[in-house]
């Protein structure tokens, strides 16, 4: 029988008084495991409400006990240390405990800014810090090509030869394992299946230390031609496909269309690299190419190499390769780099640090208010202390008095923040789609754990001493005999100018948060809701990968896109059938050299690039293209016509600027490859937001160079989801043995791929609405507390003639110069924060009016509302009865 | 020896006890003073036991660890013979109030 989970006795361990610990923590599970059978998730809910309700109690009891106590002797006697410390904790949880709705708030708004950082630390730590759990992880590297012979790129994949030569050559590493990518068409479970594989040198298990959990890994005579074909399978492919069963390993499995034995089942939640589920060995020729850049590269450093030695190896194997290769090498360098910073996501780095500098100005806020309370008690019980002064008391026990209270709200703030970092970190894992999650190395690792603890421990302890201990280092400064004639209530200048501070301070930094917000937003919506070029709504696509094997030639690839092509037209409902290589929004490795004829001479190496879209005809129209000039691609342009070719008009502004580009001819690919002739221009679209807005592309017809891989476009006037299952039967009517895979609608694929900003901005989101709230009851409550501090004065103001109304505006206008003053320097933090995002989004972010005039002044006005509820109550001073008072 | 008089919280805690004879331990005295109408608080509970303890009108044992209780024992309680005397005495005082007051009851 699984208990309750290890966090939530942990922390109810933690939460109960010690004495009855053991009798409450046994019952609690006696119940839970009477519960479990009914609902594990409702018995573990129940566990973690019941055992806080019961610690509450407990503590409350107590409390109240130590109170009585309290109230009848002051000190203990002689005070051993332990006495001492007891003592002073009870007198802190009775001074909490007198002001419970205060008290209740600091706890409650110190756990939300807590949550958010152990939340967003745990997803730091997960994804930045730890996202590979490898034995000998500090010896793994990963390494690149750095290529002039590639135009966008500084870290180029590499070559088979060149590899193959590093592999040999390079004494500094155990291994060195070559990665190329490998999409296969799986058959031989359920439905056939297009599953991400990749294709490693047989060393691939070892390196990394994680052999098959069932079967074995690769031997090394597997790279041979004649022994590659087996497999190893990914955990989650196996249970989903396979039902999880053993006797797998040992079966064959066709993939494209060729016989694979199963030899071993990959561990589960083993991914590598970049969300893979198949492996197969990986075979180089003898007479492997060296000018076509497809090998990722991993190694791992032989024991005692250093990372440098290991760069400075590979470093003299590709300067000496470039020597002997200048056609293909020359300018070639090697890259190496720890594993985990070489399969980092380039922008994770910096969208993380933004998120926890978010976090941690919501943390600043959330302290402030614990500031604000320091502040007001110590003006409260600024009599007291005074009298307490003056009668000797050592100044230092006061301020420990006021230090220990911030200190017991503070582990009460931690206490309460785990349950809801518990919850957050579990919203966020689960609120990313596991094909996504697959791509991003860590994110199924997102847990609370004792780092989390104890980073909240830390945090939390730290922020409640600074915060309390100021206060109460000031509070105890002023002069005793200066409060006492005051008669002990005047709040003096230097202690109002304290708190306007924090209000201030509150304000900016709510703001920054706020505009960090609305930035992530307007990022995401230009993304999802801009213009793409093309018509995004009413289109249903897939995929579906023709194997070399049955698909031999273009000409047999071109007639099944023909009747692919038929068949789909004829489905009710579908309007027009886009076909092409690869279809805006989903992932692609189409680019290719240009060579403009009458253009300038230019070296291969350096040749620009264009994307290379293969599509049938109809496409233009299909997709919502517009062909500004020339003509659209007919059925009449196939194999045996003119080879010619559509380009967007950002290649022809590229290669013809202020020219007629109807007409001219350019090659694709290769200096000596056919001619392609320009027949018509279209209109640019953004292929992917990041890497391919506006990029030039050249479309050609597909029969004249058919590929393996098809992507489709069913458009249609009504409901895309509609489509799919006639999609389907339409493929499998043509070919049984085909999978059409990652169906979805174009707005889900365009969703899918800005997935990230989306959730960005919701992070973002969900962190300045919480900081607008606790600036908002920031200064709701020094608003709340000032008035009832100068009471006196406005009663004064009262009878000498001043009306209601004036005092509420003088009220108001206190607030409007500290809102203002919050508002301007706030300004200040946005626009750094605004520039860091800038950088960390790539230049997607684009700072506006909205974000900085009309958030600031959403601010303000919320601001002066939370103030004037408050103020409101001077209306209601009778100065009668206060004069009548005092 | 001085009489101590009983809360109406702390009398309902002895009864259960006293009810429960060999099991009595937390759990099932919550479930007794639930059906017997007396809802309270696992806190509450906890803090009553621990005090009639204090004031020597319980006493308390711990049974084996269990498995099921994720290794923990549970405490028994019995009443000692201080508390059967309060329990007494308050049943007295209570026996004595109430003479001569049911017929009110059925009129309210």
């Amino acid at each position: 029988m699984k208990g309750p989970s290890r966090l939530a006795r942990l922390w109810l361990s933690a939460a109960l008084p010690e004495a009855v610990r053991d009798e409450v923590m046994g019952d609690l599970h006696e119940e839970h495991a009477r519960r479990a059978p009914a609902g594990a998730w409702q018995a573990e809910l129940w566990y973690w409400g019941t055992g806080a309700a019961t610690a509450l109690s407990l503590w409350g009891h107590r409390a109240r006990a130590a109170w009585a106590r309290g109230a009848a002797g002051a000190l203990p006697a002689k005070g051993r240390v332990m006495d001492q410390v007891a003592h002073e904790l009870r007198m802190a949880l009775r001074g909490l405990l007198r002001r419970p709705a205060v008290s209740l708030l600091v706890v409650v708004t110190l756990a939300v800014g807590l949550a958010a950082n152990a939340t967003l630390f745990s997803a730091f730590d997960a994804l930045l810090l730890r996202p590979m759990d490898y034995p000998h992880q500090d010896r793994l590297v990963r390494a690149w090509q750095r290529a002039p012979q590639t135009e966008h790129f500084d870290r180029s994949t590499l070559s088979p030869a060149d590899f193959r030569d590093w592999q040999q050559a390079a004494s500094a590493f155990d291994a060195l394992v070559g990665l190329e990518w490998w999409d296969v068409n799986v058959q031989g479970g359920g439905l056939p299946e297009r599953v991400q594989g990749f294709l490693v040198s047989p060393a691939f298990f070892d390196v990394l230390g994680t052999p098959p959990v069932l079967g074995r890994g690769f031997r090394p005579d597997e790279a041979e031609p004649a022994k590659r074909h087996v497999v190893v399978i990914g955990d989650a492919l196996w249970k989903r496909s396979f039902g999880a069963d053993p006797g797998l390993v040992g079966r064959s499995l066709l993939l494209d269309g060729v016989s694979h034995v199963v030899i071993g089942i990959a561990p589960p939640r083993f991914l590598f690299p970049e969300g893979a589920e198949l492996w197969a060995p990986l075979s180089i020729a003898a007479d492997a190419p060296r000018d076509r850049h497809y090998l990722s590269a991993i190694g791992r450093l032989a024991p005692g190499v250093s990372l440098e030695q290991g760069r400075a190896q590979l470093a003299a194997i590709a300067a000496r390769l470039a020597q002997d290769h200048p056609q293909t090498n020359a300018g070639s360098e090697a890259v190496v780099v720890d594993l985990q910073v070489g399969y980092e996501d380039a922008g994770l780095r910096g969208v993380m640090a933004v998120w926890q500098a978010a976090a941690l100005f919501l943390l600043l806020i959330a302290c402030v208010n614990v500031a604000n309370l320091t502040l007001a008690r110590a003006t409260e019980r600024q009599g007291e202390l005074a009298v307490r002064l003056a009668l000797g008391a050592a100044r230092g026990r006061i301020v420990r008095q006021l230090v220990t209270e911030g200190l017991v709200a503070a582990a009460a703030g931690a206490i309460v923040s785990l349950p809801l970092t518990l919850l957050a970190t579990r919203a966020m894992r689960e609120s990313m789609p596991a094909d996504v999650q697959r791509f991003v190395p860590g994110w199924a690792g997102i847990d609370v754990d004792g780092r989390t603890f104890a980073f909240t421990l830390v945090i939390g302890g730290l922020a409640m001493l600074v915060f309390s201990a100021w206060p109460a280092i000031r509070a105890s400064r002023t002069p005793a005999a200066e409060t006492l004639r005051q008669g002990g209530r005047g709040a003096s200048g230097v202690r109002q100018r304290g708190r306007n501070v924090l209000v201030v301070a509150e304000v900016a930094c709510a703001l920054a948060l706020v505009v960090g917000a609305g930035l992530s937003w307007q990022t995401a919506q230009r993304f999802t809701q801009g213009p793409l070029g093309f018509d995004p709504d009413g289109l249903l696509t897939f995929a579906v990968s023709l194997p070399e094997r049955d698909y031999v030639d273009e000409a047999a690839r071109a007639a099944f896109a023909r009747r692919a092509g038929e068949r789909l037209g004829e489905l009710p409902g579908v309007d027009a059938v886009a076909i092409a290589n690869v279809l805006p929004s989903r992932n692609d490795n189409s680019g290719r050299s240009v060579f403009v004829e009458g253009g300038p001479a230019v070296e291969p190496s350096r040749a620009p690039i264009a994307d290379n879209r293969v599509v049938a005809p109809g496409y233009f129209a299909a997709m919502g293209i517009p062909v500004v000039a020339g003509r659209e691609l007919r059925a009449s342009d196939d194999a045996a016509a003119e080879r010619v070719a559509v380009v967007s008009r950002s290649f022809a502004e590229r290669h013809w600027p202020g020219q007629e580009p109807l007409g001219r001819r350019f090659r694709l690919g290769q200096a000596d490859a056919p001619v392609l002739t320009v027949v018509g221009v279209c209109g640019d679209v953004v292929h992917q937001w990041f890497a391919r807005r506006e990029f030039p592309t050249v479309y050609r017809p597909l029969d004249q160079a058919a590929p393996t891989q098809l992507t489709f476009g069913l458009r249609t006037a009504g409901a895309p989801e509609a489509l799919v299952d006639g999609a389907r039967q339409a493929i499998a009517a043509i070919d049984p043995a085909l999978p059409a895979s990652g169906v979805k609608t174009m707005r889900e694929a365009l969703a899918r791929s800005t997935i990230g900003l989306q959730f960005g901005a919701a992070v973002m989101g969900a962190i300045a609405l919480v900081a607008l709230l606790l600036a908002v009851s920031g200064i709701y409550g020094v608003m709340a507390y000032r008035v009832a501090l100068r009471e006196g004065e406005f009663g004064v103001r009262l009878a000498l003639g001043a009306s209601g109304r004036d005092l509420l505006g003088l009220t108001l206008r206190q607030a409007a110069v500290l809102t203002g003053t919050g508002v301007a320097i706030g300004l200040g933090l946005s626009t750094l924060l605004g520039r860091a995002m800038v950088s960390a989004f790539q230049g997607a972010v684009r700072p506006d009016a909205l974000a900085f005039v009309g958030l600031p002044a959403l601010l303000f006005a919320v601001a002066l509302c939370a103030a004037w509820l408050p103020a409101r109550a001077v209306l209601a001073i009778d100065p009668s009865r206060l004069l009548r008072s005092s | 020896m001085k009489s101590i008089h009983l809360g109406e919280l702390e009398q309902v805690v002895l009864l259960a006890v006293l009810r429960r004879d060999v099991d009595a331990y937390a759990v099932p005295l919550l479930e007794d003073l639930e059906a017997a109408g007396r809802r309270l608080t696992r806190g509450a509970l906890y803090t009553a036991l621990e005090r009639l303890e204090q004031k020597g009108l319980l006493q308390s044992r711990l049974g084996e660890p269990l498995a099921e209780r994720g290794g923990r024992a549970r405490r028994y309680y019995a009443v000692t013979v201080a508390g059967l005397r309060a329990l007494s005495a308050s049943r007295r005082t209570l026996l004595a109030l109430w003479d001569g007051l049911e017929a009110r009851l059925e009129r309210p």
